[in-house]
């Protein structure tokens, strides 16, 4: 004789998404954060755009779910990899995290990591095709023609092809289902899918991890220490956003 | 022994047996002459709508009186799925009009595509005095005979631990159900509202259980259905409205094939509680104070000690007692030159324990150290008002000392021109738009379709490419393809001089035609060789002879033209005779 109480308020804007975004601006203003979150959640729904996901995660951080910032940071630096206000305010909410996993990587890394991704998965998917089409061209008109001009003009084309391969690559890996973000308080992950495995590592709001299983309602995530455990689903969110 | 099992039974059956569920009951057996009789039919279902009226059997024995309709709902979570259980009470008040025993026949109800009936009921209308007389049942609990009161014997009670309280001083309130009865089934139907206090339940009960319980010398069955942890949040008199209930009370069998009886819906409430709230004393009341009223202590700790580039360390104050732990507010954090102190993520937990609520509230303070050296953290303060003694205490935190380094390496705008950075925050919010592009773009069809014309466009270059050298190098095969085309231009050309009548020009035509395309079938140079050499050639091919005779015969007609006065034969045969060849050499 359970009985439910059923309550909460659920607001519902019937807005486009544009209207929607200036609605939640206008609430940030106001300090509240929870109206906002509403909004702009309304508008991503809708579509997928940077600016929204920008202004989702500072309001999540407003509301201290860092798990929650961070994802949208995430999913506004997929979209738009070269804007600074998401790089910075990523890292920003980064170092508000519990778990302090130390990711400072090396410059020439970092330098590389930053060439591959300067461009964002659906520009470097559209040079990707582009190079190729055009490389495909030249190597065509090289066959027939045989003018060596034209085999440099390929071989150029080529190497284009492959850096927004490996890009376009790169950000896949984002995309494919495996990265997550731990979005509940606090989460024991055990050392098997169930209640009753032993608690190998406590994750905190916030800790970015990599899905490498499912069983049932758990997921076997690895943070980037390599250490790795069995968390309810709803645990984590996936930083993916569609069904791609 | 078998009453026992019965009762045993009467619950799980009540509740998983049928999906829908007809009882009559009545609320004695035994009734006076001309006293009413309430006659309930209860329908009970999960998420069964709407139910039409029942129709009533004949009662030529009563007469009918008012009648009523209640209903309620009832919703349980099992297995994660909602179910929705509805009741519905018809309740016909009947007056009785002769002596002696009668039946109240069986009631039916058509819903959906079934019917069903209720069991009859035995009635026995006696006289005024014959009622007095049956000794209340005593000693350990047992199944209410037909017609025994209901008063003692099930019962509502609301107990609460203490009736005056100061603000913010827990009280602990709980509902059980003292029974001496069979009961079928219990349903709430409202829940007491608890405005003034903040709750926090300690006990809900998900299913009943009856434990004993001796009351004034007679034994209950005691559950307890719902305790709750009351903290006021104002002052003055504050009441507690009462729990109801609709109990159903299993009536004992009639006879043998009775097997589980009948049941009553009893309506049950429980009493109107005050409870007399006193506000905290003004005077004496620390600044330090946030709203606590128990007995607390205060730690705090950081999580490391030493922040480089201005990486935030974490200040946890933990305050752990008895007393109202949720409502106490973040204590007030000393400022600390050269450090900025943001919003606390709260985190708490009580549980009831002793008669009382123990647990811990733990603010958690992100320090983000604006300058480098050593800041010292002072002294935490908690005041709260202790009730037992009815004054206010103080308890503080150790001081805490960590080291920032490197701080403005943090901050990203170049300190130049004594422009001083003195903090960092998130970046602000983008404007506002008046449109936003989706910048998912679509992908598929169209790119895949992009990708298979370019390596289609390669293919077709390399096909290209080969053939080109092959016309090259090779000479049969640049023939073959050439001649099929200046093999069409020729024959129209020799068509157009028939036309035109020039037979000169015809004839040659024809005969160009033929030693060409006869040159590239077989790769033979056919300008330098006579026919007689152009037949030897083609006998050593296993040319069929016919075909020879015939190409020679032509042959041999087109050079005719050169001799003046010569008769042609028919053009048109002749242009025959050229498609054949072509066709079959």
């Amino acid at each position: 004789m359970t009985l439910l109480l059923i309550s909460g308020i659920i607001m519902q804007f019937e807005l486009n998404p544009v209207e929607l975004y200036n609605l939640g601006n206008d609430y940030f203003e106001q300090g509240r954060y929870s109206e906002a979150i509403a909004a702009y959640e309304q508008a991503s729904a809708k579509l997928e755009n940077a600016g929204v996901f920008y202004n989702l995660g500072n309001a999540y951080f407003k509301k201290g779910m860092l798990g929650k910032a961070v994802m949208n940071f995430r999913r506004a630096h997929f979209l738009a990899p070269r804007d600074g206000d998401i790089k910075y305010n990523l890292a920003f909410v980064r170092n508000y995290r519990v778990d302090k996993v130390s990711s400072v990587a090396s410059p020439v890394v970092r330098m590389l990591s930053d060439t591959l991704m300067f461009f964002s998965y659906f520009e470097a998917l559209m040079l990707l095709t582009l190079f190729f089409v055009l490389a495909s061209l030249l190597i065509s008109f090289y066959i027939v023609l045989r003018r060596n001009i034209l085999g440099h003009a390929a071989v150029a084309c080529l190497l284009l092809v492959l850096y927004f391969f490996i890009g376009w690559r790169i950000w896949s890996a984002e995309r494919n289902g495996h990265h997550a973000v731990v979005t509940a308080p606090e989460v024991s992950a055990l050392s098997g899918p169930g209640a009753d495995y032993k608690e190998i590592i406590i994750v905190h709001d916030g800790a970015e991890v990599e899905v490498r299983e499912r069983r049932g309602e758990y997921l076997l995530i690895q943070i980037p220490g390599g250490v790795g455990g069995w968390v309810p689903v709803d645990a984590v969110e996936y930083i993916v956003t569609d069904g791609a | 022994m078998l009453i026992r099992i019965g009762s045993i039974l009467a619950l799980p059956f009540i509740i998983f047996a049928a999906e829908l569920n007809f009882v009559a009951s009545v609320n004695k057996a035994e009734v006076v002459l001309g006293e009413p009789l309430l006659l309930t039919l209860s329908v009970e279902g999960e998420n069964i709508g709407k139910v039409p009226s029942p129709e009533m059997p004949d009662l030529p024995d009563f007469d009918i009186g008012s009648t009523s309709t209640s209903q309620s709902t009832n919703i349980q979570m099992v297995g994660g799925k909602v179910i929705q259980r509805q009741f519905f009470n018809f309740t016909y008040t009947i007056y009785p009009r002769e002596l002696g025993k009668t039946v109240i026949g069986s009631c039916k109800l058509v819903f959906g595509n079934e019917t069903y009936r209720t069991q009859p009921i035995e009635i026995n209308v006696v006289k005024a005095s014959a009622q007095s007389g049956q000794p209340p049942r005593q000693g350990s609990p047992a199944p209410a005979e037909p017609g025994v009161t209901i008063d003692d014997n099930l019962k509502l009670l609301a107990t609460v631990n203490r009736k005056n309280v100061f603000q913010g001083e827990p009280i602990v309130v709980e509902y059980a159900l003292y029974t001496r009865l069979r009961l079928a089934d219990i349903n709430l139907a409202e829940a007491p509202s608890f405005s003034g206090f903040w709750v926090e339940p300690i006990f809900d009960g998900q299913h009943i259980e009856f434990q004993r319980r001796t009351v004034a010398g007679k034994v209950y069955d005691v559950s307890v259905l719902r305790k709750v942890a009351l903290f006021p949040v104002t002052t003055g008199r504050l009441q507690i409205t009462p729990m109801k209930l609709n109990v159903a009370v299993v009536q004992s069998p009639r006879d043998f094939f009775d097997f589980f009886g009948t049941t009553k819906v009893v309506p049950l409430s429980s009493d109107v509680v005050y409870i007399d709230v006193m506000p905290l004393p003004a005077e004496g009341r620390p600044e330090e104070f946030t709203g606590g009223v128990g007995k607390f202590t205060i730690a705090a700790s950081l999580d490391t000690t030493s922040s480089n580039a201005g990486e935030p360390i974490n200040l946890t104050v933990r305050i752990s007692g008895t007393g109202n732990i949720r409502l106490i507010e973040k204590p007030v954090i000393p400022t600390i030159v050269g450090v900025r102190i943001l919003e606390p993520e709260v985190k708490e937990n009580t549980q009831y324990a002793g008669g009382s609520i123990n647990g811990f509230k733990e603010f958690r303070f992100p320090l983000i150290p604006q300058t480098d050296g050593e800041h010292v953290l002072p002294s935490i303060q908690l005041s709260y008002f202790d009730p037992s003694s009815k004054d206010y205490h103080t308890v503080g935190t150790e001081k805490l000392r960590f080291t920032a380094t490197q701080t403005a390496a943090a901050v990203e705008i170049a300190q130049t021109g004594g422009l001083r950075v003195v903090g960092t925050d998130l970046r602000y919010q983008k404007p506002d738009v008046s449109t936003l592009r989706d910048q998912q773009i679509p992908t598929g069809f169209w790119l895949m379709l992009l990708y298979l014309l370019s390596v289609a466009a390669i293919c077709i270059s390399v096909v290209y490419r080969r053939h080109r050298s092959k016309l090259l190098s090779d000479r049969a095969y640049a023939r073959k393809l050439r001649s099929s085309r200046i093999v069409r231009k020729r024959l129209k050309e020799a068509e157009r001089y028939l036309k035109e009548g020039d037979k000169k020009e015809f004839h040659a035509t024809l005969s160009r035609l033929m030693l060409g395309f006869v040159g590239d079938r077989y790769n033979l140079n056919t300008g330098a060789m006579t026919n007689e050499d152009i037949e030897q050639e083609l006998r050593r091919r296993n040319v069929d002879d016919g075909m020879i005779k015939k190409l020679n015969d032509l042959l041999t007609q087109c050079n005719m033209r050169f001799s003046p006065g010569m008769k042609y034969e028919d053009p048109k045969a002749l242009l025959q005779v050229v498609r054949e060849l072509l066709d079959r050499l």
